[in-house]
Parts: structure tokens; sequence; C-alpha cells
């Protein structure tokens, strides 16, 4: 049966009258193309969004934090035994301390809140990647007034390297024959972090750690300790972070950056698979044309479906050639669809013109991405809504009695 | 064991004015090798009562043997015994189009042995016979009435039916062409011995003919 399928479909294809030129058919490819490709982008833009945001918060956070329950902060004999536990397992790469204060980064008149990152710039590698962002001026704070800041809360600051700025800080006051002082320091702008993330852009003032440690007035003290993993061990930190505190007897906390963001991924699968739905809607609509056009070509081909009843062609064999031709419409309209979804993906991400609101969505940039699994799936549900839509006309070919075509012949 | 009997076969039409009965207990016997002619005025039944015996149409009652085993309509592989027991022959040829001669007579082949090659050679040798070998990728639109209808004879032979229906088969050919097809029917008939049945209007074509019916009021009446 498919060899007569596939000598009908050649004849289909190569047809003196080009039927697959036909009005019809035109908009039964027309209308596969937008639907498939609206699919096709709607998925890659969720697809890109997730992958970068995965990968920039990995980039700009350490994969496993380690705190010291109630707020308190970590001893230099706490993060010595957490070291020395850390580097031992085999899942682990690198460990360090870091001190966290919140400030407020002042220029003249300008005032911007601020999250004080005190990091041991010294360190060849760090568990979080704050060097690789350094976009502007370097990462080198050779003297103890050195600094860098988000370059959004740079331009924000209406400041640049080689500026000054001031960092103030009310939680950290000193007391004075005056009274509460807030705690001044100022510094010397020599980069600046641009990790594509907007919450930390706007909100990162880098210093030495000891330097931090002196502001925020708790010397051999640590907010934390961020831990790198191996890249296969990523995906389980959660568990190794799990695992961890129960060795401590939960003496520490310990979560991963998967504890921090798994809500915002399963959202966004869900709002991916969701838009997904309704967008298929869209290729259900467009293949009602192939009700249109199968019907049309039932009722142009019925002198044909009775000779070749008569010659003893089965519905059932009419039936596949008739479907066959609608579904190699299809396949080609579904790949044509694929291609300017690719195409129009490809362009939201080349262009500048058109970018996110960075405070609502964390990344300002657009960013798609076109997994295998992804246009397959449409490729797939496509040609299924296609396949199940073109039954219903198909059902008339059983219909059709030979004697009453010839008749009306 | 007769090729083909109809026993009783009854068969009406619901009209505007009424029900019109085309056939009325109507029995026919047909012999292998036989050549049958049917006659009769317009609108009598000619055409449905082959449409019936060739399981293009059902009868409202009676029943139709082949080689003593009763056949229906109503078959699941009613398909299969039209493709390989029964040839048709209308009065329009009733070509495929968008095929070429040799297509068009290879196809019920095709649809049996699903061997694209095998029909295509056997659908030449029968264009070989007929000497339209040359017309053979040549359209339908592309060819003569008479070859047209030439065509569509050797498609109805290809799988060498056991019995060939022909439905006004020189109703739209010309006096020349009409007698070509004519003496055609009769070269398989006498050649191969052809089961055939004839339904016409000319009397000529009937008079060349052995077994000669004339169906009135529903039933056959020898001529």
């Amino acid at each position: 049966m498919i060899k007569i399928v596939g000598f009908f479909l050649k004849k289909y294809i190569y047809s003196r009258r080009r039927e697959w030129l036909r009005y019809d058919s035109m908009f039964l490819i027309l209308g596969i193309v937008i639907s498939v490709a609206a699919v096709t982008v709607a998925l890659a833009l969720f697809e890109g969004y997730e992958a970068t945001l995965k990968q920039t918060i990995l980039d700009v956070n350490s994969h496993i934090y380690v705190f010291q329950p109630g707020h308190e902060n970590l001893s230099e004999e706490s993060v010595q035994e957490l070291s020395d536990f850390l580097l031992s397992q085999p899942q682990v790469t690198v460990v360090a301390p870091i001190i966290m204060s919140s400030a407020m980064a002042t220029k003249g008149t300008r005032i911007k809140g601020c999250l004080i990152r005190g990091v041991d710039w010294t360190r060849p590698e760090l568990p979080t990647r704050y060097h690789g962002f350094v976009t502007r001026g370097t990462s080198h704070l050779e003297q103890k007034n050195d600094t860098v800041i988000g370059a959004k809360l740079a331009s924000q600051l209406g400041v640049t390297v080689g500026d000054t700025i001031s960092l103030i800080s009310p939680l950290n006051s000193k007391v004075t024959p005056l009274g509460m002082s807030p705690t001044e320091f100022r510094c010397r702008i020599v980069g600046l972090y641009q990790s594509g993330m907007y919450e930390y852009d706007t909100k990162y003032v880098f210093l030495n750690i000891s330097v931090a440690a002196a502001f925020t007035l708790h010397p051999e003290e640590y907010s934390m300790m961020e831990v790198k993993l191996t890249d296969d061990a990523v995906d389980s930190a959660d568990f190794l972070a799990y695992r961890w505190s129960e060795e401590f007897g939960n003496q520490y906390q310990i979560s991963s950056w998967i504890d921090f963001n798994g809500n915002l991924f399963a959202l966004l699968n869900v709002e991916k698979w969701t838009v997904f739905i309704i967008l298929s809607f869209l290729v259900l609509v467009a293949a009602f044309n192939v009700v249109s056009s199968v019907s049309t070509t039932i009722l142009e081909k019925r002198r044909e479906i009775g000779i070749l009843k008569a010659c003893g062609a089965s519905n059932r064999l009419l039936k596949k050639i008739y479907l066959s031709k609608s579904l190699i419409v299809s396949v080609v309209s579904i790949i044509l669809g694929l291609l300017v979804g690719v195409g129009i993906g490809s362009f939201l991400e080349a262009q500048h013109f058109f970018l996110l609101k960075g405070d609502v969505y964390f990344l300002d940039k657009i960013n798609v991405a076109f997994p295998w699994q992804n246009l397959g799936i449409t490729s797939v549900v496509a040609l299924l809504i296609v396949y199940l839509t073109a039954q219903i006309p198909l059902r008339r070919i059983s219909q059709l009695e030979v004697t009453a075509i010839l008749r009306k012949e | 064991m007769s090729l083909l009997i109809a026993q009783n076969l009854s068969k009406s039409y619901q009209e505007a004015h009424g029900r019109l009965d085309v056939l009325r207990g109507l029995d026919l016997t047909i012999e292998a090798g036989e050549m049958l002619a049917i006659t009769g005025q317009s609108g009598c039944g000619k055409s449905t009562l082959l449409h019936v015996l060739g399981m293009l149409d059902h009868a409202d009652s009676g029943t139709i043997l082949f080689q003593d085993k009763p056949i229906s309509i109503k078959d699941k592989t009613i398909h299969e015994f039209r493709n390989r027991h029964i040839g048709f022959v209308f009065q329009f040829h009733y070509l495929l189009e968008d095929f070429t001669a040799e297509e068009n007579i290879a196809m019920p082949q095709f649809l049996a042995s699903h061997n694209f090659t095998k029909s295509l050679k056997q659908a030449r040798e029968l264009l070989k016979e007929l000497g339209l070998y040359d017309r053979r990728e040549h359209y339908p639109n592309q060819l003569s009435g008479g070859e047209q209808q030439r065509v569509a004879v050797a498609r109805a032979m290809i799988n060498s039916p056991e019995i060939l229906l022909a439905d006004e088969p020189t109703g739209n050919l010309d006096p020349v062409h009409s007698s070509e097809l004519v003496d055609l029917l009769h070269q398989y008939n006498r050649t191969r011995e052809q089961t055939l049945v004839v339904v016409t209007h000319d009397m000529n074509i009937a008079a060349g003919v052995k077994i000669h019916y004339v169906l009135a009021d529903g039933i056959l009446h020898p001529a």
C-alpha cells in the first residue's frame, strides 16, 4: 500500500496542474507556517530566558552557601572547620568566606541602597565568578579604599571608574560623645561589575574582605561561606546541601542555588508549557484549513475517486492517498514554520531595540534557545493536529457511491 | 457451474413524483465465455442492472452468485472482488486525467499487485495489441475519443477479469470508432473466451451478439 500511496504522492507533487499551488493549499500552508512559527518563537524565548537566567544565576552566585543559623556571623574557627570538611568532599572545588552588609552609597546628593560584598580579591579563584564580570576598569583592589561597584548602580549615582563614592552604614554605627554615628567609608571606584542580573548590577559594592570587616565593625567574623561545585554536581546541589546539613547535625544552615531559585524555575517551566498549549490552539485553528482543503480536494476528485473505486481501490487506500497529500503539504509547512520561527527568534536575540525590563525580569537582554526536543515536540503536535483534523473530511470518501458519482458525471 | 447468477433482483428509486421500480424480480444466468447484449429504452434500468451485477450498486432484494458463491456489495473485501473478477467499460472513458495512457491501464493491476514495474510492462503489452504503444505516455486529453475508449477497454482487461461489463461502450463514439471497438470486444470474446455483458442502445451491436435480452418492465426478455 505504501508503494501505491507513494506513487500517487509523486504524481501529486509533479502534477501538471500544480495542485499544491491552489488557493486553499496556500492558505493551509500559510496558516500552519504562522502558527508553528509563533509556537517556536514562544518556546525559544522561554527556553532562552530560562537557560540564560540559570547560567547567569550560576555565574553570579556560588552553588552552595553556608550560614550560621539565627543571623549570626561565622567565626574564624567555624570557617576553618567548614573549609576542612568541604574541601574534603569530591564535589567541591573552591571554598571561601565572604562578608555581606547593607549600606547606602552616596555621591553628592545622590543616595542609593547597596549591598556590600567583602571578598578576598587576592585569591586567583573564588567560588563565585566576580572577576569575570568586571567589564570596565580592573578587579585588582590594590589600595585599601579601592572598590568595584555594579555598573547600573554607578550609572544611578552618576559615577564611573576613577570617581569616589561614600558608603554609609547606619547598621554599623559607632558610639561617640555626640551619640550614635553611622560608619562612613570613602572609596575609589576601580572597576564596574556587570553580570546582566539587574538585581546585582544595581546593588553590589565589592570591597576587600579585610576592609569590609572593618566597615561592618565585626573583625574575624564572616557572613557566610561560598562553595563552588564540580560541573556534574551543580544540578544536585540541593541534595548535597541537605546531606551536609545532616552531617553537621544542623549546626550550620546550608542552602543551595536550587533552594533559592527552584520555585522560579518551576514556575518558568509551568509557564512555558502553558504558553505552548495555548499557542497549540493556533495550530488547531490553522488546521481547520486542512478540513476545507481536503474537502475541496475530495469534491474536485470525486470522479477520480469513483474511477479508482470501480477499479478496485479500497476506501482505506483512498483515504491514505488523500491524507498523505495533506500531510506532505503540512510537513513542508511545519518545516517552513520552524525555519521562520528560528529566524524571528534569532532576530529578536540579535536586535537591541526591544529589551526586557530588567527590574521585572532580572535580565534585560532577550535570549532565545532552540533545543531539538522543543522543535520535535512542536512538529509532532502540529502534525498530530493536522492528522486528526484531516480525518473529518476523509470520512466522506467512504460515503461516496461510485454509481452516484458516475451518474453525476 | 455458471459464472454469474442473478436471482430475483429488485431495485427502485425514490423520486419526487413517487417510487420508480427499475428492476422487478429480475433473473439472469451468465455462463463463462458468453457474450450478452442487453438493450432497452432509456431509463429502463440497463445501467443499474450492470452496476448491480458488477458490485458497484446494491439491489433492494435478490441474490447474486459468482461461481456459485453469494456476493454482496457490503462484503469488506468487495473492492478486491471488483479488482480481480470484474472489468468495467463505461460510456464515457473515465480515464484518470493526471495519469498517462499506460498508467491508466496499469492502475487495476497496480492496485492488486503493488508492483508498478510489472503492471506497467503488462499495460505496454496491451497497448501494443491495441496499436497504441506510441501513445503510451500521452495523457487522456491528448488522445482521440476512440483511443480513449480503447485505453479504457485495456484497463478493464489488464487483470484478465472473469467478466467484462460494458455500459454503452460506443455511446460516445463516431461510427468508425464504434465499429472498431465492437470488433475489439468480439475479438476478446473469441480469442480469450472473455465473458462479456454489453448494455447498448445500438441495435447493430446487439444484432452481432448471440445472446440478446431486452430489459422492459424490470425484467429481461429474450430478444
